[in-house]
């Protein structure tokens, strides 16, 4: 052990190119990962802030809120069967800033357990009062507790608390289920005559005889929340597209040690003939091996992070960038793994490794 | 120990003496391409003898040393080293037998290259059983001796071929080893360096009370030895 340590202190130069490569590695899967965490959490926090365990829409809507709607007859409907506990209505609206920027806003309306547990700051608005909670993601783009947003054309709304994770794609603002229509029928009258009509509703239950129950009492559709945010179009297919492009990183991490441990250890054939032949056991001598490449990898881990959460802080604003702890542990245990099988490329190579050619010269 | 020698002219060593070979043979291959490299070496070597191995390319002297310091497995004959028999030991047993109990001086690539004059002694403290502050006393000790005192904290590169083989030779006595193996100790300085070298090292092995085989191609070393082991087509001789 001392060996290796002694010889990672000498060739600085030829470890640092190690370290060098992981640590551009270790950034690249940082930065995916924070990308891909920022895209998916972004989107879903609409079905994950509040306290469902079943959403209910209309049929044929293919789990979209967009083409969902449920009368109040239907809502009647559904709580015969169990209690509805909320309630959720979504549109897509343009909107400015106090300084005059412009967001493209997705506005919820929520009622009941559909509504964000999450809020941080703040409170959530009364019914019909011309006020909003917004996705903490929002302060990002100067907005933040007390600010007013203009929808275009239409009301003005204060910003009354912030809820965490809580985004559905744009920026995000919640309200009470009356002022989403009010708002909404502002910019579409055509929507005037549905006052009562929500998109989808709420149940805290998430149990299977019930859900089978509505599907057969009407034209209903139900979903889990994981259910719900699979059907969501882009964000599992972002999530996975981006966790290949990751497994990819590391494969080819992978292969970049395991081919630097195995040329160097190609190179020292004849430095470690001689060790063996003066008395080191090959466990010894690949333990060194395995312990440079696990100090390689964490070090190559340490400048990535660092690397990658610097520019994590000047990214724009509007790049959703999410830094989580999960990710960079998953990341971590990744690189460390990967040290490992790239150190045990020369596990054989060092076991076969004849003592005798020690002797007999430069043959 | 059985004692059926067609060419030995002196008495079968016994296993009381530091290294006590009988009827050693290594056959390379099989059938019709098989090599005779050693055929039935038997030869002894006493503590505080100095023996010099000379033979013309390709005579068996690498294939005899292998044997002997339990790098490469006879086919026939034993190998007694201080009471113990190597042929009858496993890969790992010869493993920690060479840490302890043999010394090596290589014809190259002898001194791990990152490590300073001083370190490459001190490393067999962690590969020997012996204890670590024995052999850094040893170990500085040696330095001395062997004239490197000045240049103990120099890497491998800094060193001149000659001060790299004395601190190999350093390295192979640092555990205190009954037997010194050295393969051409010489082949790659020139003659005045490579005399003093050979010089250093009989004086070495003599003084500790060692028992040393040392393998050359050069005539003239063999002036420092006690005597001469020759061989030829695999067949041993002594004189
Ligand atoms: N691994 C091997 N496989 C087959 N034959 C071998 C092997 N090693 C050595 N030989 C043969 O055994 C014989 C003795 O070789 P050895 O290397 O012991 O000679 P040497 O006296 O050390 O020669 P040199 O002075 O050139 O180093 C030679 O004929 C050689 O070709
Ligand atoms: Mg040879």
């Amino acid at each position: 052990m001392t060996l290796a340590f002694a010889e990672l202190r000498r060739t600085r130069g030829r470890f640092a190119a190690i370290v060098g490569a992981v640590a551009f590695i270790v950034f690249l899967a940082l930065i995916l990962s924070a990308l891909g965490d920022g895209l998916y959490l972004g989107q879903t926090g609409i079905y994950r802030a509040g306290d469902t365990g079943t959403y209910v829409y209309s049929e044929d809507s293919g789990l979209g809120l967009a083409r969902s709607g449920l009368d109040s007859e239907a809502v009647d409907q559904i709580s015969r069967i169990a209690p509805v506990e909320g309630a959720l209505g979504t549109s897509t609206l343009a909107a400015t800033t106090p300084d005059g920027s412009e967001l493209q806003l997705s506005m919820i309306g929520a009622s009941g357990i559909a509504r964000p547990n999450t809020i941080v700051e703040g409170r959530w608005p009364a019914d019909g009062e011309s006020a909003v909670v917004i996705d903490s993601q929002l302060r990002r783009r100067g907005v933040d507790l007390g600010s007013v947003i203009t929808i275009v054309d239409g009301p003005s709304l204060e910003v009354v608390g912030l809820a965490n994770d809580a985004g559905y794609g744009f920026d995000t603002v919640w309200t009470s289920l009356d002022t989403w229509h009010d708002t909404r029928v502002v910019v579409r009258p055509e929507l005037a005559g549905l006052e009562g009509v929500v998109q989808a509703v709420a149940l805290r239950t998430s149990s299977e005889p019930i859900r089978t129950a509505i599907d057969q009492a009407g034209p209903y559709q139900t979903a889990s929340v994981s259910e719900a945010i699979a059907a969501l179009p882009a964000a599992e297919q972002q999530r996975s597209t981006i966790d290949a492009i990751v497994n990819t990183t590391f494969l080819v991490a992978a292969i970049v040690i395991g081919l630097f441990f195995a040329l160097i250890t190609l190179e020292k054939r004849n430095q470690f003939a001689v060790l063996k032949a003066i008395g080191m056991g090959s466990r010894r001598l690949f333990g060194g091996v395995l312990a440079q490449a696990l100090i390689a990898s964490a070090a190559g881990f340490a400048v990535g992070f660092v690397a990658a959460r610097g520019v994590g802080l000047v990214l724009p604003a509007d790049v959703p960038a999410l830094f989580l702890t999960e990710s960079a542990l998953s990341v971590f245990a990744t690189t460390i793994v990967t040290g490992l099988l790239g150190a045990l490329f020369s596990f054989r190579r060092i076991l076969k490794i004849d003592p005798a050619t020690a002797l007999g010269g430069a043959t | 120990m059985t004692t059926t020698l067609e060419t030995n002219h002196t008495p079968p060593p016994t296993t009381g003496t530091a290294l006590a070979v009988s009827d050693l043979t290594k056959i390379y291959g099989e059938g019709r391409t098989a090599v005779t490299a050693v055929d039935g070496a038997t030869f002894g070597v006493e503590g505080n003898e100095f023996v010099g191995l000379l033979g013309p390319s390709g005579s068996g002297k690498t294939t005899l040393l292998s044997m002997v310091g339990g790098l490469l497995t006879p086919t026939e004959g034993t190998i007694h080293i201080g009471g113990t028999d190597l042929t009858t030991l496993s890969k790992r047993e010869q493993t920690r037998f060479r840490a302890n109990n043999i010394g090596f001086v290589f014809q190259s690539f002898n001194l791990v290259p990152f490590l300073t004059a001083r370190e490459n002694l001190t490393v067999m403290a962690s590969i020997s059983d012996a204890p670590r502050k024995q052999i850094e006393a040893r170990a500085d000790q040696l330095l001395e001796e062997l004239g490197l005192g000045e240049r103990r904290n120099n890497l491998p590169e800094q060193l001149s071929g000659g001060e790299r083989q004395r601190v190999a030779i350093g390295r192979a006595l640092v555990t205190d080893p009954a037997l010194i193996l050295v393969d051409e100790p010489t082949a790659s300085l020139d003659t005045e360096l490579g005399t003093a070298v050979v010089k250093l090292l009989a004086r070495e092995v003599k003084k500790r009370g060692k028992a040393g085989i040392m393998v050359t191609h050069d005539l003239r070393m063999v002036e420092f030895t006690d005597r001469t082991l020759r061989i030829v087509d695999g067949a041993l001789s002594q004189e």
